[in-house]
């Protein structure tokens, strides 16, 4: 088992050149996994079905649950079932950042949203796909069919870091363009003006989509592993500090510890789902997220 | 301040080298990009502000530390009189220190406001009084004393050769162990050096050479009194600060008895305190801390003369060790010396004296006290002066105490004669005055009165003094009965009064025994009279009661309105007082033949009386102490005995009388020491001078038939008790600072040293490198890890 879980990790999926194959496996390591987790027994592949009533349309009968039973059942329709979830990607310059992972914060968004893509394709909801810096980029509508998953991936490994960060911008422009009540999974390491981001994510609530917030950090962004004297450059504004990392450390990790406290206090009191990542964690907990907010959901 | 390697100060540059490296040396930090920068941005500014204090007092630190260092192997010597003043600043310097320290942490740690500003003016006054009163002490300190010990000494030596010194310890005596450090110090000393041995008496400046002056010292022997260090210290700082040479020394060699210290010399300290760096006072301390004596306080005779026949108590204190000593037991000897007129001699070289034998014995147990008075006494003395020696059965480190020596005198009774009309006053005043003669000899002096009209009926041959009280005009034979008196060697107190009539009483046969020619009866108003007495013949017998102080007496509080006035006086007739006025002789002896008249031109006792008025006022007060002595004193320079102690202490002034009509002119002084001296009388008077050794001093001369005389000498018991001057005592007389005290030869090599060389700061310094070492090293590791919040 302690095999399969490899495949959860950053480090080996950034081995597998392919996205596809590389959400594949990560996919099947989340799944083998699940067998021995809490939700044993929950499958992606139940149909759901329904003692059949008045007004429900005889054309949805499933004769052969009734040959079985000899009680009318309904098959549910796939729309019901079925989640339109968007990834929104944040493709600004801070995020094409790792300082000792193999992958960038971006390329860990990428696998990350291939291998939720491959699950919700898999379940045949509808996915779409939306890029931000400081405005929307690029799109892919949601759709559920088969050939959604090669879409959505072959978008996905051509996403380039852009610009600097309008989260806020950006979502007012999403919450536009969307008409039906959707599940938004943002991407984003976040590193905007926090209240405009914080507005337009509750406007985006409100008009009620739910959102999970992937809350990408690198892993130096968290720990913070510099030692002596070192000269720190933002990468978007080019500004740069000198600091002793021994004097800054501590500080640093209590802020950053702060800041998230504090985005996870707003998005929650917003009825937001906040999961905050590192580049150096294991996928897992990631779509756990997802699979639980779905589950929530029905 | 100087510097045995002053070029080892250029050093001094090293300190460039960590604020080049400060400014120069540091790495260019490695440009890493940080997305999350504007967090780390948040807590940079206390950050960076914290760092950089840190880092410039890392830099002080290293900058001191270098700077200490090079100091340090420069060895720099101070005077050693600044070394406390060096410790007082630097701790100040420290406090100073510490106060900056936490105003750098106030304000890394973004304090209130009010509490860097207290540290910041706390640590700013402390550097200023750092800063001041180095610079005062530095600039106010003598300089530093050359190194070189080749450099001439001047140098002045007292060694204490008190009765004490002559303690024995470890088989030794104490004054053979100062000896022995006073040839140590002076074969120290560099040959050309000028030296002054102060052993008594006095020097008047540093000439002699070391070699000459271990000469001295080794015939220095102990004295039986304390010798005054005060008086030879202050002696001895005159004498070196005249001295032209550089390096100034002095030298108290003592056991560190108190009694040597007990005469305060007035300005002393300030004289020591103003010469601090040029003069050097080592005390070398020869005595211990646990001494034991037994010991025999001074005796106290009841009498200092006796009648033949007579006889003598004497009180003596025993002491014993303050520790109980095993044998508590102690005999007391009371010896007498059998009177030999044909001794003392000397023979080969040794004083022969005639036999003692022990005339009292007292045995006593002294287990449940420390000491004991006791009382020895020696009956029926017969003529002449008697030796005594007390001595006790012990045998202690200090045999000076153990013994004690009594002279005492048995006399012939000698009576005598009141003459006077005034029966009552004869009666009441007179006799009861001779009659204090009586009370002093146990052989009780006798004394009668007659009237001026009985002295032709009366045996004058049996009295040896006749007190003529105011006497009238007399007949040619009585006159000629009293000349016939004092020729033969007899001796007449005459007191002229109005009985004398007018001046033509120099026609009467009375004139014979006046002394001089009688010219007036002067006569003063009673109201407005500025004469008085005043003496002149100041060694005269007569004043012994008041001894030096004669001169001190308020004699202008008695007014004398008549006296008789003689001009001149005769051959043989000598002032004894006068009157302040007109220098006229108000008490006048005369040598008659073999005897002697002692005249007063006033009257005394003049009992005032209504028929008549007052001559004089010496009497007519309520407390006439004043006319008492001189009339006592006037009968005892008569009697030839007075009331002249034998017994004397060492280095007191000795004047025995000398009774030329009984004891011969020329003796010769036999010490105990087995030395002889020939004394001669001057003026009826032995002047004997001073003596430093304790025993019997035996007189022999010869009048016809060799006759004997002589004295004692005994060291004050309180000079020989062992009791050490406490340190306290000490530096309240000399001042803490201005004197060294050492013990043995190390310690005054060090401590000389000190003093002659300055005092090494190199260890004080190597432990301010090893501090600022620490700190640095604390603060470019430990240090970083700590943080001001």
């Amino acid at each position: 088992m302690a095999a399969v879980e490899q495949y959860l990790k950053p480090e080996l999926a950034a081995q597998i050149k392919r996205l596809d194959l590389r959400a594949k496996m990560v996919i099947r390591g989340f799944l083998q996994g699940l067998h021995t987790s809490p939700f044993h027994g929950f499958s992606v592949e139940f149909s759901e079905h329904r003692r059949y009533a008045a007004g429900d349309d005889p054309k949805d009968i499933d004769w052969i649950a009734y040959a079985k039973t000899g009680k009318y059942y309904v098959k549910k329709f796939e729309s019901e079932t079925n989640l339109t979830g968007y990834l929104a990607i944040d493709l600004s310059r801070s995020m094409d950042y790792t300082y000792q992972q193999q992958l960038t914060k971006l390329d860990y968004c990428i696998c990350l949203s291939a291998a939720l893509a491959y699950l919700m394709i898999q379940q045949q909801d509808p996915l779409g796909l939306v890029t931000f810096d400081t405005k929307l980029g690029a799109s892919v509508p949601p759709r559920s069919r088969r050939g959604q998953l090669p879409t959505i991936l072959s978008q996905l490994t051509k996403l380039k870091v852009a610009g600097e960060t309008d989260l806020a911008g950006s979502l007012v422009q999403l919450a536009a363009m969307l008409r039906n009540r959707s599940l938004i999974m943002i991407f984003s390491d976040l590193l905007t003006e926090e209240d405009p981001m914080l507005k337009s994510l509750r406007n985006l609530r409100h008009a009620g989509h739910d959102i999970i917030v992937f809350h990408v950090l690198d892993e130096a962004e968290v720990t913070f592993p510099f030692k002596g004297m070192v000269q720190l450059r933002d990468p978007e504004s080019g500004a740069s500090e000198p600091v002793r990392a021994a004097d800054a450390g501590e500080e640093y990790r209590k802020t950053i510890k702060k800041f998230r406290s504090r985005l996870d206090k707003e998005f929650s009191e917003s009825g937001i789902d906040y999961v905050p990542l590192d580049t150096s964690m294991p996928y897992d907990k990631a779509l756990m997220e997802y699979l639980l907010r779905r589950r929530n959901r029905f | 301040m100087t510097f045995l390697h002053i070029s080892l100060l250029a050093g001094f540059a090293a300190i460039t080298v960590p604020i080049m490296m400060h400014l120069f040396g540091q790495r260019q930090p490695q440009l890493i990009d940080f997305p999350t920068l504007r967090f780390v941005k948040e807590t940079r500014q206390e950050q960076s502000t914290s760092w950089q204090l840190r880092h410039i007092l890392l830099l002080l630190l290293r900058i001191l530390l270098l700077a200490a260092l090079a100091l340090a192997v420069a060895r720099p010597r101070v005077h050693s009189s600044l070394i406390n003043s060096i410790f007082s600043v630097s701790a100040v310097a420290v406090c100073a220190a510490l106060a900056t320290v936490v105003a750098f942490a106030a304000l890394a740690g973004r304090r209130s406001r009010t509490a860097l500003l207290t540290c910041s003016i706390i640590a700013l006054g402390l550097w200023v009084v750092t800063f001041v009163w180095g610079v005062q002490s530095f600039s106010g300190s003598p300089p530093v004393p050359t190194g070189d010990n080749s450099v001439p000494v001047a140098a002045a030596i007292i060694v204490d050769n008190g009765p004490t010194m002559a303690y024995r310890s470890d088989n030794s005596l104490r004054l053979e162990s100062a000896k022995e450090h006073a040839t140590w110090v002076l074969d120290q000393l560099p040959r050309e050096s000028k030296v002054g041995v102060l052993l008594g008496p006095p020097v008047s400046s540093l000439a002699l050479d070391p070699t000459t002056a271990k000469t001295q010292v080794k015939l220095l022997e102990t004295r039986g009194a304390h010798v005054d260090l005060l008086s030879r210290l202050r002696t001895a700082i005159d004498l070196v600060l005249k001295s032209e040479l550089e390096r100034k020394e002095i030298y108290i060699i003592t056991d560190m008895m108190a009694p040597a210290w007990s005469t305060p010399q007035p300005g002393l300290q300030e004289l020591l305190r103003e010469h601090q760096g040029e003069v050097l006072v080592q005390i070398i301390d020869t005595g211990i801390q646990d001494t034991t004596n037994w010991s025999l306080g001074d005796p106290q005779p009841n009498f200092d003369s006796v009648a033949a026949g007579g006889n003598v108590e004497i009180e003596v204190l025993i002491q014993r060790p303050s520790q109980t000593p095993k044998n508590t037991g102690v005999t007391v000897e009371l010896l007498k010396e059998k009177i030999d007129h044909r001794l003392p001699i000397l023979r080969s070289g040794e004083l022969k004296t005639a036999p003692s034998l022990v005339v009292d014995r007292k045995v006593l147990d002294l287990s449940d006290k420390t000491s004991e008075q006791v009382t020895l006494k020696a009956n029926s003395l017969e003529k002449g002066v008697h030796h005594f020696t007390i001595r006790i059965n012990k045998t202690d480190p200090l045999a000076i105490d153990n013994k004690r020596f009594l002279s005492i005198e048995a006399r012939p009774i000698q009576p005598t004669l009141v003459i006077s009309d005034d029966v009552s006053l004869a009666e009441q005043i007179l006799e009861p005055i001779v009659g204090t003669f009586g009370k002093s000899s146990s052989g009780a002096q006798t004394s009668s009165n007659i009237r001026f009209s009985q002295i032709g009926q009366t045996p004058l041959e049996r009295y040896s003094l006749l007190w003529l009280d105011n006497p009238p005009p007399m007949s040619e034979q009585n006159a000629t009965k009293l000349v016939e008196f004092v020729e033969q060697g007899g001796n007449i107190l005459m007191t002229l009064g109005h009985n004398m009539g007018s001046v033509e009483i120099k026609n009467n046969a009375l004139a014979q025994f006046l002394p001089g020619q009688l010219t007036e009866l002067t006569s003063r108003d009673r109201f407005n009279s500025d004469a008085f007495l005043t003496p002149v013949a100041l060694s005269h017998p007569m004043f012994q009661d008041w001894g030096d102080s004669i001169t001190d007496q308020i004699w202008n509080r008695f007014s004398i309105y008549n006296n008789w006035k003689f001009d001149p006086l005769s051959e043989n007739a000598a002032t004894i007082m006068q009157y302040s006025d007109d220098d006229a002789p108000a008490i006048i002896v005369e040598n008659v033949g073999k005897g002697q008249i002692l005249t007063f031109t006033t009257p005394l006792p003049d009992v005032p009386q209504r028929d008549r008025p007052e001559w004089n006022n010496l009497w007519s007060i309520d407390n006439p102490y004043e006319a008492f002595s001189l009339l006592r004193g006037a009968l005892a320079s008569l009697y030839g005995a007075s009331r002249e102690s034998l017994n004397h202490q060492v280095a007191t002034q000795i004047s025995l009388r000398n009774d030329e009509t009984r004891w011969p002119s020329r003796y010769e002084l036999y010490m105990p020491n087995a030395k002889t001296k020939r004394i001669e009388a001057i003026s009826g008077s032995l002047d004997l001078g001073t003596f430093e050794g304790v025993g019997i001093h035996r007189l022999r001369g010869l009048r016809g038939d060799p006759i004997t005389r002589g004295f004692s000498i005994n060291a004050p018991a309180a000079d020989t008790e062992l009791i050490r001057i406490a340190p306290t005592v000490l530096e309240e007389l000399l001042g803490s600072e201005n004197y060294r005290v050492a013990s043995n030869r190390s310690e005054v090599e060090s401590s000389v040293g000190q003093a002659r060389f300055g005092r090494e700061l190199y260890p004080m310094l190597m432990l301010l490198v090893a501090g600022l070492f620490l700190a640095e090293q604390a603060m470019s590791n430990l240090f970083y890890k700590i943080k001001f919040r």
